[in-house]
């Protein structure tokens, strides 16, 4: 396999006493080896729920309702979304997973040094020794000064740069082969972020990790990630490579975004604004999602939603706009 | 606040909620329809009756004095009722008052209300029922006055821990930021949203107020006789468990079954109110 | 009509009597004008939260003043503290826990109304329609509860809530932080208009450096509790002087990926305000630190007119 994780035709429902919503709907891409993959969208587009099934981390009343993602794993191509206990060995060693809040994704009674270990404990058949090691190695690799005192430590005396530096450590001390990071540096201040962002990159070079980076933050995409997924209620409406998103996005909703952050600074006029609201209350247009928003809209986009297409060689796209067909209507 | 229809709908949905509903509305219906339900008068003594086993003239049977026990447990849910129901009124009431005072204003004034509840707490609730009702003399009235005040400091201190998170949110502060007065903050903005773990409170506290009531009762101190109270009758039952079981059973199953109901409809409505749900 | 607000020493403490003080805000001076948008800027734990509650006389501030229209606000009693307020509002950041989830947004939009004013319920309802229609909020949405709206609606309603009083001034904590992007210029672009119907100033106070740059007038950036470098945006974000603002603006990711900033990397966590260090609140951070700089706090001088740093080098 070139590519570490294939997701094809996904779709997640959220399961109501009255219902079944499908909350992502026939969602699909690739992420090369040691590439950097974006998945940027607002809240409620999906992109959190979607990363948390990749590992079935999903819980009820979510649930994967169709798919198959395909991961490269030690055991050859495997289909991680028909795996039963079989996925706990790549969770943390082949796959790993980092969250937006450091602060809550660790165990506060459990020291620094049993939560880098615990990952090893179940993976690996090292001694006591070696596994500690191995975490003061981790630590110092992720830039932590002082490990060795850090070890004795619990959580809630850390701060969230720190916690966030741990989170990576544990997450990459079996060195996977994909990093999922779920909003990572969201909750902490700019110049940690900095920090932060920075590290990511040093270490997927040096531990040739592939990675899922998962925002909203424009200025995140730009700084670390090669390709670019954009998800819009529950779709992926366009993706390309980085520089081309940003230079030359073709969806209305990803230029939209772009002028909107970009025209922030611009004083002289007013912001530019994308009018209007995500859909609500799983209330699923019969056309194109963005349609009631979009200031190029068709008369076809109404009632038909376009599909993705590919536009030109590693760009697809989601809308009517680049769709030939759609000009019969 | 999700509408009172909407709570008892979901009440209802769940399955214990609907055994504690069921279990509740049953009791109270008896107690209200009991001078139409009941087979005879309950201080009338049948003597040619007395110890009867259950039967059809005798739906519980009689106890040594021949008097019905059927109609006296009927009139005897009245009893447990009526006490739980003003007991908990006080409590609920005084609990009100000084814990919001005491979770609004903090400082020297919290401090003293709450020493006084904590002195209160000391004692085992029974102990101080008991010594309450023996030093104003036992009667219905000062039982539910007794029961009243070993519940206020359990309500005083669910109401503070309440007002003190709600004072915290940002809408109360919104609230002062509009220059509203202390009183119209605590009336409009804080009370309204502590009603729920405050009403939990209540339905538990109705249960626990039976229980003691009764085993007031049964200790001689409640309810007096000739008055029907399922802890008396429970009393009285002892001398007489191996010749007439039944005037054991039928009391002790009526106190299972009524505080049992409470409980399991508070347990049920802490989590239909919870507010991490959708309103 | 000068819209002077001169703020002092103020320092706050929070602990138990001796084990030490949280130095929330450590002696913070500035200036606003009529109608201007002064902007505060900073990292979590720096006070800007705090410096602008503390004018609001939300949180008591321990000593220093708050000159508004010549009237020291600290020196208010509680009374006429709370008469004034219609004149000083606040619009929160999260606005999921700022509105009373039991109260209607008609009713959370006439309280202010109802507390200072004698109307009468017509009166109150025109007066409602017109704030509504004005922060984008429609007549059929007033009876509904603020859990039935979206963020961007509920900060909306936030908004008209402190507005409608007609305000002098309103300081804003954060208040996009916590919105969608494509909201967030909704709300900004509301804010700007606001201002220029009702002539409101506005203190604004926020993280996000790129959103302080395109509403403000002025900027002060603080740290620790301090403000360490101040002046009207243009000069601070064109030529920032202090090392630590040159940090901040170098951090934030660029929107270019073909145009990756070489940035400044502060070594370190942000520190915790109790007990902080003697000299400068930056110095064990910073990447031009001196010796002096750990002994001496720095004062803020004037570099140019408005321009003014607190920093040793200069």
């Amino acid at each position: 396999m070139e590519n570490i994780l294939e997701v094809k035709n996904l779709g997640i429902d959220l399961v109501t006493r009255d219902s079944i919503r499908r909350l992502i709907d026939d969602v699909s891409f690739e992420v090369g080896i040691k590439q950097s993959y974006g998945i940027v969208g607002e809240s409620g587009c999906g992109k959190s729920i979607t990363a948390m099934s990749i590992m079935q981390l999903l819980s009820y009343p979510l649930k994967t309702g169709k798919g198959e993602i395909f991961f490269d794993s030690d055991a050859g191509k495997v289909d991680l979304l028909s795996m039963k206990k079989e996925i706990r060995k790549i969770r943390g060693k082949e796959i790993s997973m980092i969250f937006q809040e450091p602060m809550t994704a660790l165990d506060p009674i459990f020291t620094i040094e049993d939560q880098i270990i615990e990952t090893l404990e179940f993976h690996t058949n090292l001694n006591k020794k070696d596994m500690r090691d191995l975490a003061l190695e981790m630590l110092n690799k992720v830039g932590i000064p002082r490990a060795e005192q850090l070890l004795g430590e619990y959580p809630h005396q850390l701060s969230g740069g720190m916690l966030q530096r741990i989170m990576i450590a544990i997450a990459l001390i079996c060195r996977p082969k994909l990093l999922i990071a779920d909003e990572p540096t969201t909750a902490l201040d700019v110049t940690i972020q900095a920090q932060i962002l920075d590290l990511m990159n040093e270490l997927k070079e040096s531990f040739d990790t592939s990675i899922i980076m998962i925002t909203h933050d424009l200025g995140v995409i730009a700084e670390t990630c090669e390709k670019v997924a954009v998800f819009y209620a529950g779709q992926i409406v366009e993706e390309t490579d980085v520089v081309r998103m940003f230079h030359g996005a073709a969806h209305p909703y990803t230029s939209g975004l772009l002028r909107a952050v970009t025209s922030l600074g611009d004083k002289s006029k007013s912001l530019y604004t994308i009018p209007g609201m995500v859909p609500v209350g799983g209330y699923i247009p019969k056309g194109c999602r963005f349609e009631d928003r979009c200031d190029r809209a068709k008369k076809i986009c109404k009632n038909n939603p376009p599909e993705l297409l590919e536009i030109e060689e590693g760009h697809k796209c989601r809308c009517w706009l680049y769709n030939e067909s759609g000009d019969e209507k | 606040m999700k509408s009172i229809k909407r709570i008892l709908k979901e009440l209802f949905k769940d399955p214990m909620g609907r055994i504690g509903l069921i279990g509740v509305v049953l009791i109270i219906m008896l107690s209200v329809l009991a001078p139409v339900i009941s087979t005879h008068d309950i201080t009338e003594m049948y003597t040619q009756d007395k110890l009867r086993e259950p039967c059809g003239e005798y739906l519980f049977g009689t106890d040594n004095y021949g008097r019905d026990v059927f109609s006296r447990i009927i009139y005897g849910a009245r009893v447990s009722l009526e006490v739980g129901i003003i007991s908990v009124g006080i409590a609920a009431i005084f609990g009100l008052i000084f814990g919001v005072i005491s979770g609004y204003f903090e400082g020297w004034v919290d401090n003293l209300i709450m020493r006084f509840m904590d002195i209160l707490f000391a004692f085992p609730s029974i102990l101080l029922a008991l010594f309450i009702v023996s030093a104003l003399g036992p009667s219905i009235a000062n039982t539910m006055i007794a029961i009243g005040i070993v519940n206020t400091p359990v309500f005083t201190r669910t109401v503070r821990a309440s007002v003190i998170s709600v004072k915290s949110t940002e809408y109360i502060t919104s609230a002062r930021s509009i220059g509203l007065k202390p009183a119209s903050i605590i009336l409009k903005h804080i009370i309204p949203n502590i009603l729920s773990p405050f009403t939990v409170q209540i339905t538990l506290a109705l249960s626990g107020a039976i229980l003691t009531e009764a085993s007031m009762s049964f200790l001689g101190l409640g309810i007096q006789p000739p008055d029907p109270s399922w802890g008396s009758m429970l009393n009285e039952s002892r001398k007489y468990m191996e010749i007439a079981p039944w005037l054991a059973v039928f009391p002790a199953v009526f106190i299972i079954c009524t505080i049992l109901s409470f409980n399991i409809l508070g347990d049920s409505l802490r989590d239909v109110l919870d507010p991490k749900l959708k309103l | 009509m000068e819209n002077l607000k001169t703020y002092f020493p103020v320092k706050e403490g929070v602990f138990k009597k001796t084990t030490g003080y949280v130095h929330a805000v450590d002696d913070v001076s500035f200036k606003v004008n009529e109608q201007e948008t002064f902007a505060l800027v900073g990292e979590s734990g720096c006070g800007k939260s705090t410096t602008g509650m503390s004018i609001l006389r939300l949180i008591e501030p321990t000593a220093g003043s708050v000159l508004f229209e010549g009237q020291d606000v600290l020196k208010l009693s509680a009374e006429e503290l709370r008469k004034k307020r219609r004149d000083m509002q606040l619009i929160f950041q999260n606005p999921y826990s700022s509105l009373n989830p039991r109260m209607t947004v008609k009713r959370l939009m006439e309280e202010p109304l109802k507390t200072h004013f004698k109307m009468s319920q017509k009166e109150l309802d025109e007066q409602v329609f017109q704030t509504a229609d004005k922060v984008g909020i429609s007549k059929d949405q007033l009876e509904r509860y603020p859990h039935q709206f979206s963020g961007g609606q509920r900060q909306r309603i936030s908004i008209a809530r402190a507005i409608i009083s007609r305000p002098r001034f309103v300081v804003a904590d954060e208040p996009v932080s916590a919105l969608d992007v494509s909201i967030q210029s909704q709300i900004l672009n509301l804010l700007i208009q606001l201002q220029m119907d009702l002539k409101l100033t506005y203190i604004f106070i926020s993280h996000d450096l790129n959103v302080v740059r395109h509403l403000s007038n002025s900027v002060a950036v603080m740290y620790l509790g301090r403000i360490v470098e101040t002046g009207l945006s243009e000069e601070i974000f064109k030529n920032p002087m202090h090392p630590y603002t040159q940090a901040l603006l170098s951090a934030v990711p660029s929107k270019d990926p073909l145009n990756k900033k070489k940035r400044i990397i502060l070594q370190g966590d942000v520190p915790s305000p109790v007990n902080p260090p003697e000299g400068c609140p930056v110095f064990a951070r910073c990447n031009r630190a001196m010796d002096v700089c750990k002994q001496q706090r720095p004062v803020l001088k004037a570099m140019s007119g408005t321009h003014r740093t607190a920093c040793h080098l200069y």
